[in-house]
């Protein structure tokens, strides 16, 4: 790229330094050359202004800031290990009583009321019912016709 | 192993295997009288066991004829005599997951049909838990009834 002899000059009359500022804005308005250079350092300026902008955190939002950091690290840290220790204990419990119920008792146990699965009689005319009293007790009633009380 | 060995050791399974065969069924069987005479209920001695399941009956009366606890293997019919011609055949069938007894019951008369083949008063299959009581009634004798008072002894 072609370079003007006036550059320097360009560079000092950007940053304001130059003594005859008017002379050299009328050599940038003709050289194209240094309208280019002037246009460059403009922009690297501009992009340098970008970075070097910073955000400031004001004293009210520094301090909550550095408040909301004391308050996690020293407040005592909320512990779930009990609870689920607890909670594992009781499952494994009850999985272990669950097991030995199965493995050493046969069926759910001798409570069952006394079943009559059939009853009959050979008498003639006899009929046979049952029934359970509110004891548990189960009877078997052989109820004969008075026609055939002779044969018993 | 030679195949004589393998028929030996499988007989020998065999045989434990039929030996394993569940024990016999303990039955308790009360004979009882029940008549109608009149008054409160009396029940004589020995029936201190079976009042409960007699608490129901109309009777006022009772009275043992007798008592007897029968050890009944498993698919074999055992009798015992009732008295008055009646007979109790019992036969246990299986036993059951929940601990109870299928039993078949049978209560037999001699018959006073001229063939004198006994009759079936009642024949009956219960499944019963142990301890439980259980009654047959209806059976006619001397004014009154036999009643049958069983239990399957734990």
């Amino acid at each position: 790229m072609f370079e003007c002899r006036w550059t320097y000059d360009v560079e000092r009359w950007f940053d304001g330094e130059h003594p005859e500022p008017d002379r050299v804005r009328g050599h940038v308005e003709t050289c194209t050359a240094c309208a280019e250079r002037l246009t460059r350092m403009q922009e690297m300026r501009t992009g340098l202004q970008g970075v070097a902008k910073h955000q400031e955190i004001a004293e009210p939002q520094l301090n909550a800031f550095i408040e909301g950091i004391r308050e996690r690290v020293e407040s005592p840290r909320r512990s779930y290990r009990g609870i689920w220790a607890l909670a594992s204990l009781t499952a494994a419990a009850l999985i272990v009583a669950i097991a030995a119920f199965t493995v050493f008792t046969n069926g759910p146990g001798t409570v069952d009321a006394t079943v009559v699965e059939s009853c009959y009689s050979e008498i003639q005319g006899a009929t046979v019912e049952s029934y359970s009293s509110k004891d548990g007790v189960t009877t078997i009633w052989l109820k004969v016709p008075a026609a055939q009380d002779d044969i018993l | 192993m030679s195949l004589t060995h393998i028929i030996v050791i499988a007989g020998a399974m065999l045989a434990q295997t039929q030996s394993g065969q569940p024990p016999p069924v303990s039955i308790s069987v009360v004979a009882v009288h029940a008549t109608t005479e009149g008054g409160a209920k009396q029940f004589g001695p020995g029936l201190e066991g079976v009042r409960s399941a007699l608490a129901d009956l109309e009777f006022d009366r009772y009275r043992k004829l007798g008592a007897a606890t029968l050890s009944a293997p498993f698919n074999k019919e055992s009798s015992l005599d009732l008295g008055s011609g009646y007979s109790l055949c019992v036969t246990p069938l299986s036993r059951e997951r929940n601990g109870q007894v299928r039993i078949s019951l049978m209560v037999q008369m001699a018959s006073k049909a001229a063939d004198g083949r006994p009759v079936n008063a009642v024949s009956t299959t219960i499944m019963i838990g142990s301890g439980k009581q259980f009654k047959l009634r209806g059976l006619k004798m001397d004014q009154g009834e036999l009643v049958v008072v069983m239990s399957l002894d734990r």
